[in-house]
């Protein structure tokens, strides 16, 4: 006999939201989190670190192992009108070898007209003989602004990559697509013109910032519609430049 | 009209079509230190990355064209999908120098019109129009996009490494089944969100830093 839920796909998994609104009559923002999901399986705890009349700041505190063969991790971020919110992680995430399992992560970000969202990723670290996909997906409501730092690692050190399935998406609230990509990771990937001999992929994602063209040109790629992608290849995670994330939370 | 000699005339690397200015980010790669042995590995990447999008492209604006559908939704998922803005930018000459050689060789097509009338419309929309326009089916503008990309970097390699041209042919040739792979995945796509986007992250930072150099041989 199986526990019925409501949400039974999410018997293996968890799905944890966050929800931030300015509140008329200029008090604190509005935060609104919960966390669904069977009991035994890890999740992101919403924990507030403050919050003032636009804006709040969240951490995501990992509760249980992760990222072990069947997790299915979910997080779904909603930024409302005007309001800001920036998320941290404690520390980074390690995906073990899942022999022969597999493992989800996904994200779904959603941002109203005028809402901020800043999202300060640790590394993501795919160690030999696990196997995760990864999804983003983003709306982005007229002028909203964005930013997301993402380190993707494969292996710990001296190991053998890992698999990770990525893809990233982001479209505008009419449906224009703004960046849209896939990656698919592993040890065949550390090869000219993909990966080259880098383990370590870092990107820093930004919409609606429109800084400077020649601010941090290093790594930069500026999108059609507006954004703009940094991406930096390196053996080890600290040798990836601090400069794209410093400048985008400056700018 | 043959399809198969129309492919051969559009696959032709003696169309004056500035194919000779390309290296598909091979001059980038070899300046930061890719070998002559890496170069069939370095094709391959490109047919796992950009290729795979440029082909898909070339796919779906072939079925809209011939459905009658709008074209805009396909630029903006091959722009979504072209983070380096110098991608962006060399599709859009190389499409620019296609479109000249089509329109002369498709006069009354109302397909070459079409794209023709696009605000600077990527290399695989025009390549498109003179698929529709010729009858060239979807699998075969697969391949032509994945052979073409192929022959570029061979003979762009032959220009920038000491190698023995039938080398580079041989390479072209081994390579073959995995252009044929990549023109069966794409032909059956038909939505503008079906494309591919397959990142090749190291080939959109070398497109980057070729973009500002100075002394180059070739323009991307």
């Amino acid at each position: 006999m199986s526990t019925t839920t409501s949400t039974p796909e999410l018997a293996t998994g968890s799905l944890t939201r966050v929800r931030v609104g300015t509140v008329e009559g200029g008090g604190r923002v509005r935060v609104e989190s919960d966390v669904t999901g069977s009991s035994t399986a890890p999740a992101l705890r919403p924990m507030l670190l403050s919050s003032d009349t636009r804006a709040a700041r969240i951490s995501l505190v990992p509760d249980g192992a992760m990222l072990l063969a069947g997790d299915q991790v979910a997080v779904e971020v909603e930024v409302g009108e005007g309001a800001s919110l920036t998320l941290v992680e404690p520390a980074g995430t390690v995906a073990y070898d899942m022999d022969g399992g597999h493992a989800d992560w996904t994200v779904t970000i959603t941002l109203a007209e005028g809402a901020t969202l800043v999202w300060a990723g640790e590394p993501f670290v795919v160690s030999a003989g696990a196997d995760v996909t990864r999804d983003t997906q983003v709306t982005l409501g007229p002028g909203a602004r964005l930013a997301v730092r993402e380190t993707l690692v494969l292996g710990r050190h001296g190991e053998r990559p890992g698999r990770v399935s990525t893809t990233w998406s982001a479209h505008q609230h009419d449906g224009r697509p703004v960046l849209v990509e896939s990656l698919d990771l592993d040890a065949s990937s550390l090869v000219p013109g993909l990966l080259g001999r880098h383990r370590v992929l870092a990107s820093v994602t930004t919409f609606g910032l429109d800084l400077p063209t020649d601010v941090c040109p290093e790594g930069r790629l500026d999108l059609e519609r507006g954004g703009t992608l940094w991406r930096h290849l390196a053996g080890e995670a600290h040798e990836i430049p601090t400069q794209p994330w410093e400048c985008v939370k400056t700018g | 009209m043959s399809e198969n000699l129309l492919l051969m005339l559009l696959a032709d690397a003696r169309l004056p079509v500035a194919g000779h200015t390309q290296s598909g980010q091979l001059e980038a790669a070899v300046r930061s230190g890719l070998t002559a042995e890496q170069v069939p590995v370095f094709m391959r990447s490109r047919l796992a990355g950009v290729v795979r999008v440029e082909a898909g492209t070339a796919v779906v604006a072939l079925h809209r064209l011939r459905a009658g559908l709008p074209l805009e939704p396909v630029l903006d998922d091959w722009a979504a999908r072209t983070p380096a803005a110098p991608m962006r930018d060399t599709s859009r000459t190389l499409g620019r120098a296609m479109l000249r050689l089509v329109r002369r060789l498709f006069p009354d097509s109302p397909h070459v019109a079409e794209v023709a009338a696009l605000e600077r419309p990527c290399r695989p929309l025009v390549l498109a129009a003179a698929a529709a326009s010729g009858g060239i089916a979807p699998v075969s503008l697969g391949r032509l996009v994945a052979y073409d990309d192929l022959q570029t970097v061979a003979s762009a390699a032959l220009k920038l490494l000491p190698l023995d041209p039938l080398d580079a042919t041989s390479w072209v040739h081994d390579l073959l089944p995995e252009a044929e792979l990549l023109a069966t995945e794409v032909a059956p796509l038909t939505e503008p969100h079906q494309i591919p986007a397959p990142s090749a992250p190291q080939l959109d930072l070398w497109a980057q830093t070729h973009a500002h150099t100075t002394r180059r041989l070739f323009s991307a």
